[in-house]
């Protein structure tokens, strides 16, 4: 959940990017962080298997600076896509604001896809969480991909709810950016239609 | 649906840190961090500023947390503490309330036992002080609005460049 810090006027949410294993969740914060300017990249956290694999989570902050009086900060999440470490990933889905789920065209990961959309959402609901009511965006990631899935194919797998859905090659950079602005607006718009306390008067 | 929750309002806030300070005086700690499960800090004392206090604190709850599946896993509701004991520096973690979680960083200067006895004893005390503010927080009162959102997402095009 959304978190104001009224003594130290910060504004904190959180994002995950979930999905199958090696579909480029992690190539997406890592691009983030290059793309931030210097005096506002902090350090990128990867807990990672020595075969460079997701083991626990990678970490990035996002420092938005004071809007309306609040410090605005987002911490962005990826959790581990291996299918074992169901566990892990309910541990760092806990309090999501956000969820940009990072799905693989391979043909070969078709499956792949579903049973982790699957898990998510069975992650979400051992939470008490529903996935329908999580402010969500779809990453089609891997479009270079020579027998990429066809959108529609990944849309009827992934996107009865019509989510909004960006194409992206991650290790290029491209539709990355997209993909976060979209995931930040959805939350955004969620936080607006709460009720707001007292410190938005700061 | 994602809730916001304004946790601490003027006078728990001043009580919270007065705590804090308290227990870092007692035990002789370097500093004092008080967070939630999702890894979002709520409040600190102490010399924390000296290290990235946001790292940190999301290092330090998905280590409580994952500490407390593992407690699941033997069949125990939960581990109340989780020590980590260092050359130099080290950490206590304990469950304040359901969803918070305090970290003290302490030196060779004292020992984990006065560390956990100071905790303790203090635990019900905070404890009090955060349930006051999470009930005065889920008071209703005005909107942050849509201009928040609107500028927040001028600041990512900047940081990112404008969407096409």
């Amino acid at each position: 959940m959304a978190f104001v810090n009224l003594a130290r006027r910060e504004l904190h949410c959180k994002i995950v990017y979930y999905g199958p294993g090696l579909g480029g969740k992690t190539t997406n914060l890592v691009v983030l962080h290059q793309r931030l300017p210097e005096e506002q990249r902090s350090e990128m956290v990867r807990l990672q298997t020595p075969g460079e694999r997701t083991l626990y989570f990678d970490f990035l902050p996002l420092d938005l600076g004071e809007i309306r009086g609040l410090r605005t900060r987002f911490h962005l999440y990826t959790v581990p896509g291996q299918v074992s470490l169901r566990a892990t990933r309910r541990l760092v889905l806990q309090g999501a604001d956000g969820v940009v789920f990072v799905a693989d065209s391979d043909p070969a990961r078709f499956f792949a896809n579903r049973h982790s959309y699957d898990d998510l959402r069975q992650n979400l609901a051992r939470l008490g969480r529903s996935l329908e009511s999580l402010p969500l965006v779809l990453q089609y990631n891997r479009r270079d991909h020579p027998r990429a899935l066809p959108r529609l194919q990944l849309d009827r797998l992934l996107n009865a709810a019509g989510r909004p859905v960006f194409e992206a090659v991650a290790v290029r950079g491209e539709g990355v950016a997209e993909t976060l602005r979209a995931v930040l607006q959805c939350v955004l718009a969620e936080l607006a239609r709460q009720p707001a306390r007292r410190a938005a008067r700061a | 649906m994602a809730q916001v929750r304004w946790e601490g309002f003027d006078g728990d806030l001043v009580r919270l840190q007065s705590q804090l300070e308290h227990l870092l005086a007692q035990t002789e700690g370097r500093a004092v961090v008080l967070m939630d499960q999702a890894g979002r800090l709520l409040s600190l004392a102490g010399d924390a500023p000296q290290f990235d206090v946001t790292t940190f604190v999301s290092l330090m709850a998905a280590d409580f947390c994952a500490t407390q599946e593992l407690a699941r896993l033997l069949g125990e509701d939960q581990f109340h503490s989780v020590a980590h004991q260092g050359d130099d520096l080290s950490l206590y973690l304990t469950q304040v309330t359901p969803g918070t979680i305090l970290a003290l960083v302490f030196d060779r200067e004292t020992t984990l036992g006065l560390v956990r006895f100071s905790v303790r004893r203090l635990l019900p005390a905070l404890g009090e002080t955060i349930r006051a503010g999470i009930e005065r927080s889920s008071a209703e009162s005005p909107a942050l609005g849509d201009t928040f959102g609107e500028e927040a997402l001028g600041r990512i095009d900047r940081l990112f460049g404008s969407p096409a």
